[in-house]
């Protein structure tokens, strides 16, 4: 028994020993090919999340190597304790990297078929693209329990709550995005809904607070080019940079580094989504096929939520103000940069709860900031020996850099499964 | 032979629309429709398109400009069955007055 216990354990370190581009190009080519989506189909797909990985880690390198120091020594010039470098959707590259991604995949798709026959849900979870959140909830307590199997439960669960909450928020989004029959099960997505539920009806109670709200063209028209997210990026880069002390030459290096961060981390994500097509299309049509007389919501990307103009409006109001709130929150560590392109996202959740209503949805966003931020900073250890783990960024590691991210690092439901598993370590 | 453009439009250009992107082009390869291109795009670059002809929108995420070219709600590509997006795929192409062998 032993024996072959330690051959396991073996194998699975040769594995990861391989890196996470690696090790997914090999899963989803077995997994996809398993689900029917033929050999080459789920090669290629299997190779184009590898280099959206690969991509990923090189943004991560850029935002070490240039944002770490400047941001280090703002800090210092201003005596701020924000010290944590901020990788953002980096951590994509924890959860199609950690050992348990197929198990958490195959897991899922079980779990929830299961649940669906017994009527304990009605969201079908068929977006495989954000199993990514529930994927790093589970890295991170395979790292404080050295378990790999508690790891796949605790993803399980993170994702299994999302399906409950997209339950209760999936009317909402259906009829206020003009959708039928969609949900929206992506773990940030529907705690921001939740969360918006009840304190959007308080602020429609304060007097004074219920009557305020703000046009969003105007608010797009007055933001014009600095709206975008190059030119954003390009602003703060420099603003970094001249607080850091470096100088006009030297901040405009920074500025042009944290547009490149800002403008092509997201781009990388999207390429490692792209390789996941095949095995999302055929999951999606397997369980479609078998529930097709029910009425389900079918879980979609949260990207479908964010068309509304308030989304984008509420989102650049959002961006230097949650900048702002991060450095004048006591006990915080971390600088949103790289994080701050979960915003629209959020925005996008709490809009049909606020029906477009801008400044409501901006109060709510920054108060869910705060749990975000507090979480992010405590969970930065784990964070980076998950990291250091997965064999990645092991000389930055080294250095001194610590990691921290909103998503997932920050992710309040994450944060709360974390302390019951380190309960069993 | 006229260029048409099939337009989808989406939030963030990460997942939804590359999915129905994929499944769309997948099919016009099929068929062999030579004249039809499909591109994905992000809600605000949307207004760069503004007075194209030959072309048809769709939607996987709600917006407000109206583009005055048939558009379509193009959720189906993500959570229908293949008969309905066939049947979603055939509507679009109708409204571009592609002609189909067989």
């Amino acid at each position: 028994m032993g024996e072959i216990y330690s051959t396991i354990v073996a194998g699975v370190d040769w594995f990861v020993a391989l890196g996470p581009s690696v090790m997914i190009a090999i899963v989803l080519t077995v997994l996809g090919t398993a689900f029917g989506a033929g050999f080459s189909k789920s090669l290629r797909g299997g190779i184009i999340t590898g280099v959206g990985l690969a991509g990923l880690f090189l943004v991560v390198d850029l935002i070490v190597e240039a944002l770490l120091p400047a941001i280090n020594a703002m800090a210092e010039n201003f005596n701020l304790q924000l010290r944590l470098v901020d990788v953002g959707w980096a951590d994509a590259g924890i959860a199609w990297g950690w050992p348990g991604v197929a198990g958490v995949m195959l897991g899922i798709i079980a779990v929830n078929i299961i649940m669906v026959l017994l009527k304990l849900t009605k969201t079908l979870w068929t977006d495989v693209w954000s199993y990514w959140h529930g994927q790093v909830c589970g890295a991170f307590v395979w790292v404080v329990t050295g378990s790999v199997t508690l790891g796949i439960i605790a993803a399980i669960i993170y994702l299994v709550i999302g399906s409950l909450f997209s339950d209760i928020t999936a009317k909402r989004y259906q009829e206020y995005n003009d959708m039928p029959g969609i949900g929206v099960p992506c773990g940030p997505t529907v705690l921001a809904s939740v969360f918006a539920i009840p304190v959007s009806a308080a602020l429609n109670k304060i007097p004074g607070i219920n009557k305020l709200n703000a046009s969003p063209e105007s608010i797009k028209e007055r933001f014009g080019v600095f709206g975008e997210v190059s030119v954003m990026g390009a602003i703060i880069g420099l603003l970094i940079g001249l607080l850091a002390g470096y100088g006009i030459a030297g901040a405009l290096v920074l500025s042009m580094q944290v547009a490149a961060i800002m403008l092509i981390l997201p781009r990388m994500v999207s390429i490692i989504a792209e390789g996941l097509i095949p095995i999302t299309m055929k999951v999606a049509e397997f369980v479609r096929e078998r529930f097709k007389d029910r009425e389900l919501h079918v879980g979609v990307d949260c990207a479908v939520l964010l068309g509304h103009s308030s989304v984008m409006a509420s989102a650049l109001i959002l961006f230097p103000l949650s900048i702002l709130l991060a450095a004048a929150l006591p006990g915080n560590g971390m600088l949103p940069i790289a994080s701050l392109a979960l915003i629209p996202f959020l925005a996008g959740a709490v809009v049909p709860f606020t029906r477009g209503n801008v400044i409501h949805t901006v109060i709510i966003v920054l108060l869910l900031l705060i749990p975000y931020l507090y979480a992010a900073t405590n969970m930065s250890p784990v964070h980076t020996e998950t990291y250091a783990q997965l064999g990645m960024f092991t000389e930055e590691i080294e250095g001194g850099a610590r990691f921290a991210s909103w998503d997932m690092g920050g992710d309040p439901i994450s944060w709360i499964i974390n302390q019951i598993f380190r309960l069993f370590s | 032979m006229d260029q048409k453009l099939i337009l989808v439009v989406c939030g963030a250009g990460i997942n939804t629309s590359t999915m129905a992107g994929e499944f769309i082009s997948e099919e016009i390869s099929k068929r062999k429709l030579k004249n039809v291109k499909v591109k994905t795009v992000l809600v605000n670059d949307l207004p760069r398109y503004k007075g194209q002809k030959d072309m048809a929108i769709v939607y996987m995420t709600k917006v407000d400009t109206d583009m005055g070219v048939p558009s379509f709600q193009g959720m189906n590509f993500l959570i229908g069955t293949r008969e309905t997006k066939l049947e979603l795929f055939d509507k679009i192409l109708e409204s571009l007055g592609v002609e189909q062998q067989g």
